[in-house]
């Protein structure tokens, strides 16, 4: 009898991090105080383990690594040695146990949506956030695709830069495993990013918010000029509205993604409703609630078809990154001493 | 913890016993792994935790070490336990802060001269120290002499933890800069070639022997060596005109022992003799250097290696910005000197202030001996210094029956063995305990009681698994060695296996291919060592002196930290 590898989110909370990876707990922990997350289940972090070992890829990742050497090796020769370790994943069979549970949840996620084969997003959650490195797919339909995408998720976890990093020790097991996170798929209007403090200023007492048409993966990408809000935490009045020229959106077709043009009319409009933007801020601040004031850095999308307010969903959250002491203060200031120096970042590293 | 609460000082007590008192008062107490274990003698535990306690405590004011007041220290049955004592007021430690920073930058500037200097105080009261006649000078002297090196011994501790807590911050400083900035660590193949390539007062004991063991070739003494038991090749030497020229010259084997025999097999403890008492190991070392012959590998390999580093310290540079590689490069050879002076600070502090210590407490054993007031001279090992002194003058009391009992309770404690890692309030969270400790900001107390955890390596399939130290990659016999004394038995070609190593081994070293210790971080003993050696070692495996056998055929890879049980044959 195999042990059981999924879990949904509503079983699920913050303490079964280590289980499910960061993004999954803080979902299923939202989903506890009925903050508005899409249905769907986790794959634990076990499931890439025993991938791991069953299937004997962890030698042949082993194999591909050694021979990077010790050194920290360029980007160029990771990139080829991440290439063939994603091609090695891809050919490896998921474990018999893992696949049939992946397709009876995938099922029964189905049928709760009314539908034979639901449309999903797949993503995957590791111990720590690390925003943009790990892979997210979305409008993923049946459970061959599904299965072959949860693949895609666990090898990203190879990708040029981690083996960088790694070859420095040269050993897989530094690669620490992720769950993967399968939701269903809102097919957004708008969606964007909302920080819960000026991620520029500091200032806790604004939440600001970037939106663009179509999925969100756009302004993740960068691709996109949003529209930019500014709204009060406290009194949620609007402070600030930019209406960036939204020229191209992501939108979900048949079994994959692709970008279009937005028509003319709508690329200098605002894509989130005044009503939509405060219902917004009001569940981020129960986010922020939730995770004792730190400031989070939230993915939302608008659903296309729902009537508000369901129609917004929260797709993530994660603490908003502060750049760590010595990144933000490592230069020396220019006829400043060395010792002064030195003795200045340690007290700010180690005491602050 | 059942034990803890049966347990009660029976047989020893001291103020520095561990009390209910103590277990309630502070959150939690950290056993000194690396060097209580097997636990010690009832003398030496009581020097051990006297001189660490008024060392760390005086230095942590000393320099304002910001968030902490120093660690203190408890003994329970022969092993120590510590503790830091947190600044709690935020107000304090912000003055502590800007004090440390001074401190720093000072420290920074003047290392060489402040290095010397203390080296000079130490140096200067150690010869006066080994001028004196324990054996010959009447007894109210010996008493004074007994009090002078007992007390200097704080003394040497106080500078002990001041060097310490600033040379560790720095190095625990670099470290941290390279992993944010860098992702290398202490384990990493990079970071070890960074830290190599340096000599220290430690390698002069291990060349200086090389040279004897040459010079006894030279003057044909190979066959005494080889024909004579280790305890009889000195009389026999002195039997011939060569030998004496061998032992009596300028630098030759006497000179040797006056520099270098201040040294016990096991650094920390009271209980057996030192290289000036019974020169046998020396003996024994150059026996084998003779087996084993060629090139004195350090000396051999040192130029390749300081290119390495060069190259490493490229490297490293180049990885920050032209803007800043100035001020890194200073701060990187602050942290390259991390290795050297932990090497041989123990030369200068522990190694000649604890063979001092044994020499005048053994010649206070021997006067109770001529009275018959204890069987052994060596039983001074059992007596508290009090005790020692209030039967010196009047020479008088029959101790024969409390170092019995004693000598029992001693023997019993060594048996209770593993002796728990934590004890206290946080004993059953270890999390809590580190974090409790990371808040010290005590460097040295992070680095040598936790070392670093191991990571999984599964896919590496080996039989143990530590953290790399020094790399490279070795096979040959594994050879256990569990008490010092054993340490004569190391054939050329062997890979050591020890819980953990001191500095006065290292003349074992030209013969080792290879290093696994149970404990230890990149400081350790055995990790410079086996550095500048260019062996591989592994360290903080937890198991390997359980798990391996004399003998058998192991595989070690160093950069790794993993070893393999090859099959024999």
């Amino acid at each position: 009898m195999d042990s059981r590898v999924i879990f949904w989110l509503q079983e699920l909370g913050r303490e079964d991090v280590l289980m499910v990876g960061q993004k999954c707990a803080f979902l299923a922990e939202m989903m506890k105080i009925g903050l508005p997350v899409p249905p769907g289940f986790v794959l634990s972090q076990s499931a890439f383990d025993s991938f791991m070992e069953t299937t004997g890829i962890r030698e042949e990742i082993s194999g591909h690594l050694s021979k990077l050497g010790e050194t920290p090796c360029d980007l160029q020769l990771a990139e080829v040695a991440s290439r063939h370790i994603f091609d090695a994943i891809k050919k490896r069979k998921i474990p018999k146990g893992i696949q049939h549970q992946v397709e009876a949840s995938y099922q029964e996620l189905s049928q709760q949506l009314g539908t034979d084969e639901a449309s999903v997003s797949i993503r995957s959650s590791g111990r720590k956030s690390h925003p943009g490195l790990f892979d997210t797919y979305l409008n993923i339909k049946g459970s061959r695709a599904l299965l072959h995408h949860i693949k895609y998720c666990w090898a990203s976890v190879f990708s040029p830069r981690a083996i960088a990093t790694l070859t420095q020790k040269g050993l897989v097991a530094h690669i620490e495993p992720i769950a993967v996170g399968i939701q269903k798929m809102i097919h957004a209007r708008s969606a964007g990013v909302l920080f819960t403090t000026d991620p520029v200023s500091n200032d806790p007492s604004l939440v600001v918010i970037e939106a663009s048409w179509g999925l969100g993966e756009g302004i993740a990408q960068a691709k996109v000029n949003p529209d930019k809000f500014v709204v009060s935490k406290e009194t949620l009045n609007i402070k600030e509205k930019q209406i960036g020229q939204k020229t191209c959106q992501m939108v979900a077709i048949e079994q994959r993604t692709k970008v279009e043009t937005v028509p003319k009319e709508k690329q200098a409009i605002p894509c989130l409703s005044d009503e939509e933007l405060t219902h917004l801020v009001k569940l981020a601040k129960q986010v922020e609630l939730l995770y004792g004031g730190i400031p989070q850095d939230i993915e939302w999308a608008i659903d296309g078809e729902l009537p508000f307010p369901e129609n917004i969903f929260l797709i993530q959250t994660r603490p908003v990154v502060v750049p760590s002491p010595a990144s933000r203060k490592l230069n020396k200031p220019s006829g400043k001493d060395d010792i002064e120096h030195i003795a200045d970042l340690l007290i700010e590293l180690f005491y602050h | 913890m059942k034990w803890l609460k049966e347990w009660k000082p029976q047989q020893v007590n001291h103020a520095l016993v561990m009390s209910e008192q103590d277990l309630e008062a502070y959150a939690c107490w950290y056993l000194d792994e690396a060097h209580s274990i097997p636990p010690w003698t009832p003398l030496f535990a009581w020097s051990w935790v006297q001189g660490n306690r008024y060392g760390d405590l005086w230095a942590a004011e000393a320099i304002g070490l910001p968030r902490c007041h120093g660690t203190d220290w408890r003994e329970i049955d022969g092993c120590a336990y510590m503790s830091p004592v947190l600044v709690t007021d935020e107000q304090e430690a912000g003055q502590r802060e800007a004090r440390f920073k001074e401190h720093l930058k000072l420290f920074m500037k003047n290392y060489d001269r402040i290095w010397q200097d203390v080296i000079e105080e130490l140096t200067a009261h150690y010869s006066e120290f080994k001028a004196f006649d324990v054996d010959r000078s009447p007894t109210h002297k010996l008493y004074d002499h007994l009090e002078q090196v007992f007390n200097f011994n704080l003394r040497v501790w106080a500078l002990h933890s001041w060097m310490m807590y600033s040379v560790y911050e720095l190095y625990a400083f670099f470290e941290e800069l390279c992993r944010e900035q860098l992702g290398i660590d202490d384990t990493s193949p990079l970071w070890h070639r960074l830290m190599r390539g340096f000599d220290n007062k430690i390698f002069e004991a291990d060349r200086w022997l090389w040279r004897l063991y040459q010079q006894a070739v030279e003057l044909g003494l190979d066959s005494i060596f080889n024909n004579n038991p280790d305890e009889q090749v000195l009389p026999a030497l002195e039997e011939t005109e060569a030998g004496r020229k061998w032992h009596d010259e300028p630098q030759g084997f006497r000179e040797f022992l006056q520099e270098h025999g201040w040294r016990m097999p096991r650094m920390v403890e009271f209980n057996c003799r030192a290289w000036v008492e019974d020169p046998t190991p020396a003996i024994s070392f150059i026996r084998q250097y003779l087996a084993k012959g060629g090139n004195f590998e350090l000396d051999a390999g040192r130029k390749q290696l300081i290119k390495e580093r060069e190259e490493a310290e490229q490297e490293v540079l180049s990885r920050f910005p032209p803007s800043e590689q100035g001020w890194v490069t200073t701060l990187m050879k602050a942290a390259q000197r991390a290795g050297s002076f932990s090497e041989e600070h123990t030369f200068y502090f522990e190694q000649t202030s604890h063979s001092l210590m044994r020499r005048a407490a053994l010649a206070c054993g021997k006067r109770m001996v001529d009275k018959s007031l204890i069987e052994d001279p060596e039983d001074f090992v059992y007596l508290l210094p009090d005790e020692i002194k209030r039967n010196l003058i009047p020479l008088r009391l029959d101790y024969r029956g409390l170092v019995a009992e004693r000598k029992r309770y001693y023997h019993q404690y060594c048996q209770r063995l593993p002796r728990p890692a934590l004890i206290g309030k946080l004993a059953n969270d270890p999390e809590a305990a580190m974090r409790h400790m990371i808040g010290s900001g005590d460097k040295v107390m992070a680095k040598i009681t936790v070392g670093g955890a191991v990571e999984d390596r599964r896919e590496l399939k080996a039989d143990l698994y530590g953290n790399p130290a020094s790399p490279g990659v070795a096979t040959g016999p594994a050879r256990l060695i569990l008490s010092e004394t054993d340490i004569v038995k190391i054939k050329p070609g062997e890979v050591l296996v020890a819980v953990t190593t001191y500095p006065s081994w290292t003349p074992v070293f030209p013969l080792l291919k290879g290093i696994i210790l149970d404990r230890g971080a990149s400081l350790s003993h055995a990790a410079i060592a086996g550095r500048e050696y260019n062996i591989p070692v592994v360290v903080q495996t937890g198991e390997a002196t359980g798990k391996l056998e004399n003998g058998q055929r192991i595989k070690i890879d160093g950069a790794k930290g993993a070893v393999w049980i090859l099959p024999n044959g």
